[in-house]
C-alpha cells in the first residue's frame, strides 16, 4: 500500500477560503474591508450600494488614487499589500489596512469585479475574479479611483451562506458598520443606497453636524464636547447627556486614530465618569477618538481588528475618566465635583473594576453548573429545584381557595402566613421550611411576563392593546425601524397598534395594558435595542419578543414593593412552567440552606 | 432668637407646612422648617422647592431672628406637650432650647443661610375663585393625572384662565377630566398654566368651605393666599397637549345609567378580570348593559346584566376597569350619562344634569381594544 502524505501545503484557493472564514464573516465584514480600503486610497467622497442585504450586492466606490496596470492582479494574492513593506513597519501602522488579506480572501468567496483608474493614466482597467479565479485584465474608460463591486457572497461555500441571516438583519448589521465610518470621516462625502433607495446622503463636515445626521437631531442638543490631553494621547468627542442614555450599547462608538475599535477598559472608564446619573440598565451615548502614536498600540491581535491592545491602557483609564467627569460636571450634570482627581476614588474604581469581572467569571461558572443546558429541553419539574415542596403546596391551595370563592381580598388575608422583605430594592427574601429564599424581583417578573407573552403568541391570540388619546409620534433611527419592520406583527399580537406615519417615523396608537404611562415610546425603543442586541440564538422570532418585552416591562431594580406586591410576584413566579430560571437562563431563585446558615455562624 | 407661643398655635402652623418637606431628598437642608420671628408674629417655612408653604401664628417675641429646625423630630416634640405656653430660643452657634413647664428640650438647628429661598411672586396678575367651587374642581381633577415623570406636564393639571371662564384639565393619556366654571371673571387676564398635583392637593387641604380664593400669578410661579397660610408652586413650563382636539363633539349613541348600580357592577365583574390588564367587556342592547370579564390565564369567568336606558344599535367595548371605576366615583350624581361613537374610540361620561350645575364636567375614557 503507498503511504500518502497527510500534511501538505493547501492550494491557494483553499488557503484563501480558510482565510475568509476569519476575515469575511458576512456581509457586513466585506462592506468594512471595502470601506477601508477606500479611505486608505484617499478618497474623500465614497458611495455604496446594497442589494439583496449585501448577499447580492455590495459595490464601493471610490475617488481615491487607484490601481495601476502591474498592482491589479497582485492586489488578490494573499499577503500582498502596499501599506507596510517590513516588519517595522507593522510597529506602528498608519492605515487601517496592513495584512493583505481582505481582496483575496472575499474574492475567494465571491464573484468580483473591479475598475479602477490612477489619476496620470487615461483609460482605467477593469478586471474579474469570480470564488478566486482570475479572469482577463482589460482596458475601459472609468473614472478616477475604484469602484468594486461583490456580487453572491459565499455562493460557493452553500454552508457558509445558510447562515446568513435575512436581508433586513444583514442590512442592520451593514449599517451599523457604515456608521462607525460616517462619524469616523465627517470630511468624507458618503452615499449609501439600499435596495435603489438613497438612504444616507452625507456631505463633509464636522464631527458635531455628522453626529446630529447619523444619530437623529434630537440627541443633537444633548452633545457635549469632550477634549482632554496628557503627553502623546488626545481624546476628543462628544458625550451624550445622561437623559438620552440607551437601553444598549448600540450609540457608543470608539476610535482609535481613525479605526473603530472596542475596549472594555476604557469602556468601564466612560461608565464610572458617568457615575450615578445613570439609571440601572442605561448606557451612555457617546462618539470619541483616540489619537495616539501608533507605536504604543498593537492593533495586529484580532483578524477583524476590532480589538487593539495598548502599552499604557492605566493612563487611557484615568484620562477616559476625569475627562468624562470634567466634561459632564462643566455642563453642569454632575452634582458632585470632588471626585475629579486621581486620588481615592479611582483607585476604587480600579478594584472595583478587577473584583466585578472575577465576580462574573464566578458567576458565569456557577450557572453553567446548574442551569439547565437548554430551558425548554430540560423542562425543570416543580418541585425538582432546590426549594422545598412546602412552597408549592401552599400556594397550589391558595390558587383552588380563589378560584371556589373568587374573592380575591380572602386570598391576600390569607396570605399573609408567609412573610416577604425586600432587600436593597431587588431582592424578595422569604422564609421556607428548610432555609431561606431570595428571589431577584426584576428577573422574577421578566419570567412571568415572559411565559404569558409567549403563551399568548403560541396560542394565536390577540392581546387587546389600551387605546392612546395622545397617540405616540416617534422618529426611528434607520436600524431601529428595519427591526422594527421585522418585529411589528408580532408587537401587535401583544398589544401594540402601530402605524408607519411616513418614511421611518411611525405613530403608537395602543400600548399593552401593563406598560406603565408615558413610558410609550420608551419601551418600544428599548425592546427594539434589545431585539438588536440578543444573542439568546435559541430563541425563535416570538420568544425574542416576548424576552424582549419582558426585560424591558419589567419591574427594576429599585422599584419599591409592598407586600401585597411580593406576594401576587412570587404566586405568578409559581404559576410558572419554568420559574427557576429567567427568559436568558440566569438564576431567579436562589435558596440557602438553614445547615449553610448555621455552618456561617461557626 | 427668642420667643413664647401657645402650644396649640405653635402646633398648628408647624402642621400646615410639615407636609411639604420631602420624604427623601438629596438635600439635606430641606428636612429643616425655617423659623423667623419678626413683629410679634412667628413665620414658618417649608419647601420641597417646587412647593414652598409658609404658615404664621402670633407670638411674644424677645429677641427678633430666624433659625431651621429639623422640621418632623420638633412637629413629635410639640405635639406631645399640653397647651401651655412654650419658650423657644437659639444661641449663635445654633443651639435650641425649648422649656416648657414638664421640662427641657435642647437640639441642634442650623444656620438659614443653606435654606432655598422663598419665590418672588411680584405680579399684579390676580384672580379670585370662589372656594367650594376650586376644592371640587381640584378633588375632579387631580386623580386622573399622570405620575410618571417622562411627560411633565400630565403630572400637574391645566389651568386656564380666561375671559369668562375657568378650566382644570388633566390627563394621563388614557383618560382624561375636564371641569369648567362658567361663574367666573378673568379680569381681563387670559392664560394657561401647568399647576403640580402636589400643589393642588396642599391647597384643596387648606381651603375653607366658603369665601374666595385669591390666587396671584408670575411667569414662573402661582401663589394660593389662604387662611393664615400661603403656598408658593413652581408652574410646569412644558407644552399642554391640546386636548380640545380628542374630545368628540358629537355622539351617535347615548346611555343613561344609574351610577351606583354601574359601579358596583362593575367593581365584581373585575375581579375576574386579568389582574394585569383590568380588561371588563361592555355590550349594549336595547335598555340593557351586559359587564362581563374573563381571566384565560387562571379560567376565572363573570357577567352581570344591569338596567339601563339605552336605544341605539348594539356594540361591544372594552376598557379597563380601573379607570371605569376611578371616574365613576368622581361624579356626584345619581345617573350619569356616557356617549360613544363606536368602539374604536373614546367614550365622554357626564353627570346625567351636567348643563345647569355651577361646573359643568366632562370625563373622557379611551377603549382597549377587543380580541
Ligand atoms: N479602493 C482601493 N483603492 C486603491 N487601492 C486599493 C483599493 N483597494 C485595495 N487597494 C490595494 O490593494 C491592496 C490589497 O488590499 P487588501 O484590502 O487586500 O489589503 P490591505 O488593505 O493592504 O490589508 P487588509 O487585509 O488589512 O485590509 C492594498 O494594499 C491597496 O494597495
Ligand atoms: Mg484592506
Amino acid at each position: 500500500m503507498q503511504k500518502s502524505n497527510k500534511v501538505h501545503i493547501l492550494p491557494e484557493i483553499l488557503a484563501n477560503k480558510i482565510a475568509a472564514g476569519e476575515v469575511v464573516e458576512r456581509p457586513a465584514s466585506v462592506v468594512k474591508e471595502l470601506i477601508e480600503n477606500a479611505i486608505d486610497a484617499g478618497a474623500n467622497a465614497i458611495q455604496i450600494y446594497i442589494a439583496g442585504g449585501g448577499k447580492k450586492l455590495i459595490q464601493v466606490v471610490d475617488n481615491g488614487c487607484g490601481i495601476g496596470e502591474n498592482d491589479l492582479p497582485i492586489a488578490f494574492e494573499r499577503h500582498a499589500t502596499s501599506k507596510i513593506r517590513s516588519e517595522k513597519d507593522l510597529e506602528a501602522i498608519h492605515s487601517l489596512g496592513f495584512r493583505g488579506e481582505a481582496l483575496p480572501s472575499i474574492a475567494s468567496v465571491a464573484q468580483v469585479e473591479i475598475k479602477t483608474k490612477e489619476q496620470s493614466e487615461k483609460l482605467g482597467l477593469v478586471f474579474t475574479i469570480d470564488g478566486g479565479k482570475k479572469g482577463a485584465l482589460r482596458k475601459t474608460a472609468a473614472n478616477r479611483g475604484t469602484s468594486i463591486s461583490i456580487r453572491n457572497l459565499f455562493f460557493n461555500t452553500p454552508a457558509r451562506r445558510k447562515f446568513l441571516k435575512s436581508d433586513n438583519a444583514e442590512n442592520q448589521q451593514i449599517l451599523i458598520v457604515l456608521k462607525r465610518f460616517f462619524l469616523a470621516y465627517p470630511d468624507i462625502d458618503f452615499q449609501l443606497t439600499l435596495d435603489d433607495k438613497q438612504l444616507f446622503s452625507l456631505k463633509k463636515t464636522d464631527l458635531k453636524e455628522r453626529l446630529v445626521e447619523v444619530f437623529g437631531a434630537e440627541q443633537g442638543e444633548n452633545l457635549i464636547e469632550l477634549d482632554e490631553r496628557v503627553a502623546g494621547i488626545e481624546i476628543n468627542g462628544y458625550l451624550g447627556k445622561p437623559q438620552i442614555a440607551r437601553r444598549s450599547r448600540s450609540q457608543q462608538h470608539l476610535y482609535l486614530n481613525g479605526r473603530p475599535i472596542m475596549d472594555r477598559n476604557i469602556s468601564y472608564a466612560v461608565y464610572q465618569g458617568y457615575g450615578d446619573t445613570l439609571d440601572e440598565g442605561a448606557h451612555p451615548v457617546y462618539c470619541l477618538f483616540i489619537e495616539i502614536d501608533p507605536a504604543f498600540v498593537d492593533v495586529n491581535i484580532h483578524p477583524t481588528k476590532m480589538q487593539v491592545r495598548f502599552s499604557n491602557d492605566r493612563t487611557l483609564f484615568y484620562l477616559f475618566l476625569n475627562g468624562v467627569k470634567k466634561t459632564l460636571n462643566s455642563h453642569g450634570v454632575l452634582a458632585d465635583l470632588s471626585s475629579v482627581n486621581q486620588g481615592s476614588a479611582i483607585q476604587k474604581a480600579v478594584i472595583e473594576n478587577h473584583e466585578q469581572s472575577e465576580n462574573e467569571v464566578k458567576k458565569e461558572f456557577e450557572l453553567k453548573k446548574t442551569k439547565p443546558s437548554h430551558f425548554n429541553l430540560t423542562k425543570v419539574k416543580k418541585g425538582s429545584g432546590q426549594i422545598s415542596l412546602a412552597y408549592f403546596n401552599h400556594h397550589e391551595s391558595e390558587q383552588e381557595n380563589v378560584q371556589a370563592s373568587g374573592q380575591q381580598s380572602l386570598l391576600e388575608e390569607e396570605k399573609s402566613d408567609v412573610r416577604f422583605w425586600q432587600v436593597h430594592k431587588k431582592y424578595i427574601f422569604s422564609e421556607i421550611k428548610s432555609g431561606l429564599v431570595i428571589i431577584d424581583q426584576h428577573l422574577a417578573h421578566a419570567r412571568i411576563l415572559f411565559e404569558k407573552t409567549t403563551k399568548l403568541l403560541n396560542d394565536q391570540r390577540t392581546s387587546g392593546g389600551q387605546k392612546l388619546l395622545f397617540p405616540q409620534k416617534i422618529t426611528l433611527a434607520l436600524d431601529d425601524f428595519l427591526v422594527f419592520k421585522d418585529i411589528y406583527q408580532v408587537l401587535n399580537q401583544i398589544g401594540f397598534t402601530i402605524n408607519v406615519f411616513s418614511g421611518n417615523t411611525i405613530i403608537i396608537e395602543e400600548m399593552p395594558a401593563d406598560v406603565k404611562i408615558g413610558r410609550e415610546s420608551q419601551i418600544l425603543l428599548d425592546m427594539i435595542d434589545y431585539y438588536k442586541n440578543t444573542s439568546q440564538t435559541s430563541f425563535n422570532l416570538n420568544e425574542k419578543i416576548a424576552a424582549a418585552y419582558a426585560f424591558k416591562n419589567a419591574i427594576k431594580t429599585g422599584d419599591i414593593l409592598n407586600e401585597v406586591q411580593m406576594h401576587n410576584l412570587v404566586d405568578q413566579l409559581f404559576a410558572c412552567e419554568y420559574p427557576f430560571y429567567s427568559p436568558s437562563g440566569k438564576p431567579v431563585i436562589v435558596s440557602m440552606e438553614l445547615d449553610e446558615l448555621a455552618r456561617r455562624f461557626k | 432668637m427668642k420667643f413664647s407661643v401657645s402650644r396649640d398655635n405653635f402646633f398648628k402652623a408647624l402642621q400646615k407646612v410639615i407636609n411639604v418637606i420631602p420624604s427623601k431628598s438629596t438635600v439635606d437642608i430641606l428636612y429643616n422648617v425655617l423659623i423667623t420671628i419678626k413683629n410679634n408674629k412667628l413665620s414658618i417655612i417649608a419647601t420641597d422647592l417646587e412647593i414652598t408653604q409658609i404658615s404664621w401664628t402670633e407670638c411674644e417675641a424677645m429677641e427678633e431672628g430666624d433659625i431651621t429646625v429639623p422640621g418632623k423630630l420638633l412637629l413629635d416634640i410639640i405635639r406631645e406637650l399640653p397647651n401651655v405656653n412654650i419658650s423657644f430660643s437659639a444661641d449663635s452657634n445654633h443651639k435650641i432650647l425649648i422649656k416648657s413647664d414638664h421640662g427641657e428640650y435642647k437640639l441642634s438647628g442650623e444656620d438659614k443661610t443653606e435654606f432655598p429661598s422663598v419665590p418672588l411672586v411680584d405680579s399684579d396678575q390676580q384672580v379670585e375663585i370662589e372656594n367650594g367651587l376650586l376644592k371640587t374642581m381640584i378633588e375632579k381633577t387631580i386623580f386622573a393625572c399622570s405620575t410618571d415623570h417622562f411627560r411633565p406636564a400630565l403630572t400637574g393639571v391645566l389651568c386656564q384662565i380666561m375671559e369668562n371662564e375657568y378650566r382644570m384639565v388633566s390627563t394621563d393619556g388614557h383618560r382624561l377630566v375636564k371641569v369648567i366654571n362658567k361663574n367666573f371673571s378673568g379680569n381681563g387676564i387670559s392664560r394657561d398654566l401647568i399647576i403640580p398635583t402636589k400643589a393642588l392637593n396642599f391647597v384643596a387641604r387648606n381651603l375653607p368651605d366658603s369665601g374666595n380664593q385669591k390666587i396671584i400669578l408670575s411667569e414662573n410661579h402661582i401663589l394660593f393666599e389662604l387662611p393664615d397660610t400661603k403656598i408658593f408652586s413652581r408652574i410646569i413650563n412644558e407644552p399642554y397637549p391640546d386636548y380640545d382636539r380628542v374630545i368628540p363633539a358629537e355622539f351617535s349613541k347615548e346611555l343613561v345609567i344609574d351610577r351606583a348600580e354601574f359601579i358596583s357592577s362593575v367593581k365584581r365583574v373585575s375581579l375576574f378580570s386579568n389582574p394585569i390588564t383590568s380588561q371588563v367587556k361592555i355590550v349594549l342592547s336595547q335598555n340593557s348593559m351586559n359587564i362581563s370579564a374573563q381571566d384565560i390565564d387562571f379560567g376565572g369567568e363573570a357577567n352581570e346584566n344591569v338596567p339601563c336606558k339605552y336605544e341605539f344599535e348594539n356594540i361591544d367595548i372594552a376598557y379597563n376597569a380601573n379607570y371605569l371605576i376611578d371616574i365613576l366615583r368622581h361624579i356626584d350624581e345619581e345617573k350619569v350619562k356616557l356617549t360613544v361613537n363606536d368602539a374604536d374610540g373614546p367614550a365622554l361620561i357626564f353627570p346625567e344634569n351636567n348643563e345647569n350645575a355651577d361646573l359643568n364636567m366632562v370625563m373622557l375614557i379611551m377603549p382597549v381594544r377587543i380580541n
